[in-house]
């Protein structure tokens, strides 16, 4: 199969997002049996929707039925993947076995991914699920490049990995300080990231927190595909449309330069400035060289205030306009730039700027406002504006 | 009833002690293959003992699967206790007649997911201990009771591969430690952590006290001596302990959508 970079998909919003911006495929959660329990997640005719968004454009579709089931969570199950499968889904993820069991009784015809939950590592369990009838497996984030390399060598099967999002501070899947912190189920997708509270140990005087800065594979695209990984997954399924869209679009491009072997590390530096600009952490790669140490975490006093780079999104092009909708303060004066599908990022200066009544106006101060700005670029719906910071041309 | 329990060694000291107590199965973690155990017990120590039980605890990478096919034909033990699926492989692999019992933390939730093990040879699974009472009447019920319940011990609560107090001592420039309580700041709860060279688990803060669950029906009921000692399990076993204890999840059942939603 071909690289496929998959994109998480909050809402149809950003479902539509992703897929516009260059994802293969995305997954989301229905609103029961998905780890993210307090996302908007889908409903069954969502995903009805989203499946045909997808299909037309090409591409696919991926449903996490991904918890721990307790017995009173079984009720119901067994009509969902016959509704899913009858609404032509391309895959489940799972982790609980009752449900790859399920499926394969119930001969759907979707595929069965085995999620990260499962911390797969290494062939002999990979081969497991094989033989359950699982077409692929999502490693666990811990899984380095030697691991990596051997287990597509062992079992030929389609392979998964993060390339960019949070990371669990435990094994996914093996950590309940939810459940006894805050009583919330944690494999039931009610987890309140406890490991990023702050803690004191024993007498120290030092706070701390145990919390992994994010992964960031932008340096290691190159060397995954050459080693065998298939779909390169982004995570962050409660993240923002402007984060959905610069992430993709960022492991798109280079994706896309890679295959076609025009790829260099100027790159790498740009478009890592870009995505730890836009998420306002840092991010390593984790676990793919080494075992990740001190360095890999956060112990004090990350700073995550959000930027206001993200001005607006086009809605549509009106003659010699755009309209946009605002999403932070701009004026006119400033220098943006739009990104989007299809099209080289280009600088902007913004100039004749009206409402939505048609008033002339000099800023743009009040969120999600319909704005109307003077500009002969072709843009498409959901191109993205936001502050000028970064240039490819100073890299090169 | 203690003729059904197993208990995780922690001193060779203690084997004798238990057997004249009435308990005579016995769980030895072994060397390089688990994570959370204060002492982890090398072949040919395990091998003394046999006709008990061996704990591989660790989720395993590909080289500790390659080591392990040569290794386990060489244990001379009754069962298998086992976190990784590729432990289960193997032993059918190799054609190793052990007692197999899944063991991986937190996952033992439900009745069909238990049955789909038993239905593929496994001897018995753990039950998680994150389950209400009823919860854990109704596995054992459905599995015809070939389930392990864990009755006592602090629980493992969190998994890591990340070597956290190390990360911790390193990043503050203070002395390496292994072993500690972690409090959470503004919550004031305490988890006990420990660390080996390949990884960390947290384990809770007190007992869990679940012997009333040996009324049911079970295949073996698990303590975990992880930070007791002998004495104390004793005390425990006999209602006169005075080490702080709770009942767990046993009667409060976790929550995962919030109000409203």
């Amino acid at each position: 199969m071909k690289v496929e970079l998959l994109a998480p998909a909050g809402d149809i919003e950003r479902l539509q997002v992703a897929l516009l911006y260059g994802a293969d495929a995305v997954y989301f959660g229905g609103q029961d049996y998905s780890l993210r329990a307090n996302a908007l997640n889908f409903s069954l005719a969502d995903v009805k929707k989203a499946t045909e968004f997808a299909h037309n454009l090409g591409k696919r579709v991926y449903v996490t039925v991904n918890i721990v089931f307790h017995d009173k969570d079984l009720v119901g199950l067994r009509e969902y993947l016959l509704e899913l499968d009858k609404i032509g889904i391309d895959a489940i993820i799972l982790s609980d076995l009752v449900v790859l069991d399920l499926a394969k009784k119930l001969n759907c015809k979707f595929e069965c991914h085995i999620s990260t939950q499962a911390s797969i590592l290494n062939y002999e369990t990979a081969k497991f699920y094989k033989s359950l009838g699982a077409t692929r497996i999502v490693l666990a984030r811990e899984a380095n490049k030697k691991d990596i390399k051997r287990i597509k060598e062992e079992t030929g099967l389609e392979l998964e990995c993060f390339i960019h999002g949070a990371m669990c501070t435990s094994f996914s899947g093996r950590c309940v300080m939810s459940n006894y912190a805050t009583n919330r189920d944690s494999n039931r997708g009610g987890c309140a990231q406890v490991c990023r509270f702050s803690f004191k140990f024993n007498d120290d005087q030092e706070v701390f927190s145990m919390t992994p800065k994010d992964l960031n594979m932008i340096p290691y695209i190159k060397e995954m595909i050459t080693i065998g990984v298939n779909s390169f997954k982004v995570e962050g399924r409660m993240r923002s449309v402007y984060y959905i869209a610069t992430v993709i679009d960022a492991y798109r491009r280079i994706i896309d330069m890679i295959v076609e072997n025009k790829y260099n590390n100027a790159y790498t530096k740009y478009y890592l400035d870009i995505l730890n600009r836009c998420a306002n952490r840092d991010s390593t790669p984790q676990f793919f060289e080494k075992i990740a140490g001190k360095d890999e975490q956060y112990f004090l006093g990350r700073d995550e205030v959000s930027n206001q780079d993200f001005l607006g999104i086009v809605l549509k092009k009106e003659g010699n306009y755009i309209i946009l909708e605002q999403r932070n303060y701009f004026k006119v004066g400033d220098v943006c730039e739009f990104f989007g599908p299809n099209m080289e990022p280009v600088t902007f200066k913004i100039g004749e700027m009206y409402d939505e009544n048609d008033e002339l106006i000099e800023v743009a101060r009040h969120p999600r406002m319909i704005v109307k700005l003077r500009c002969d670029l072709d843009l498409d719906y959901m191109t993205m504006m936001r502050i000028k910071v970064f240039d490819i041309s100073d890299y090169l | 009833m203690k003729s059904k329990i197993i208990v995780n060694i922690e001193h060779l000291e203690d084997i004798d002690r238990y057997k004249k107590v009435g308990i005579n199965t016995f769980l030895f973690a072994l060397k390089d293959f688990c994570v959370g155990y204060e002492n982890v017990f090398e072949e040919k120590i395990i091998n003394e003992y046999p006709d008990n039980f061996v704990l591989i605890n660790r989720i395993l990478d590909c080289d500790d699967v390659d080591r392990l096919r040569g290794l386990l034909p060489t244990l001379k033990v009754k069962g298998i206790i086992y976190e990784d699926i590729a432990v289960f492989n193997l032993v059918k692999e190799l054609g190793l007649d052990w007692e197999l019992i899944f063991f991986q933390n937190h996952v033992g939730t439900n009745s069909e997911s238990i049955n789909f093990w038993l239905a593929k040879g496994v001897d018995a699974v753990f039950i998680s201990n994150e389950l209400t009472k009823e919860e854990i009447k109704n596995i054992s019920v459905n599995t015809a009771g070939r389930v392990v319940i864990q009755v006592l011990g602090y629980n493992q609560i969190m998994y890591s591969r990340r070597l956290l107090l190390s990360n911790y001592n390193d990043n503050f420039q203070l002395p390496r430690r292994y072993y500690g309580t972690i409090e959470e700041i503004s919550s004031k709860i305490k988890f006990r952590v420990m660390e080996n060279q390949d990884g960390t688990v947290v384990y809770s803060e007190k007992v869990f006290n679940g012997l009333e669950l040996m009324d049911l029906n079970a295949k073996y009921f698990y303590i975990n001596s992880t930070f007791l000692s002998f004495e104390e399990i004793v005390n425990f076993l006999n209602g006169n302990s005075k080490v702080e204890s709770d009942r767990g999840f046993l009667d409060k059942e976790t929550i995962f959508k919030l109000r409203g939603q």
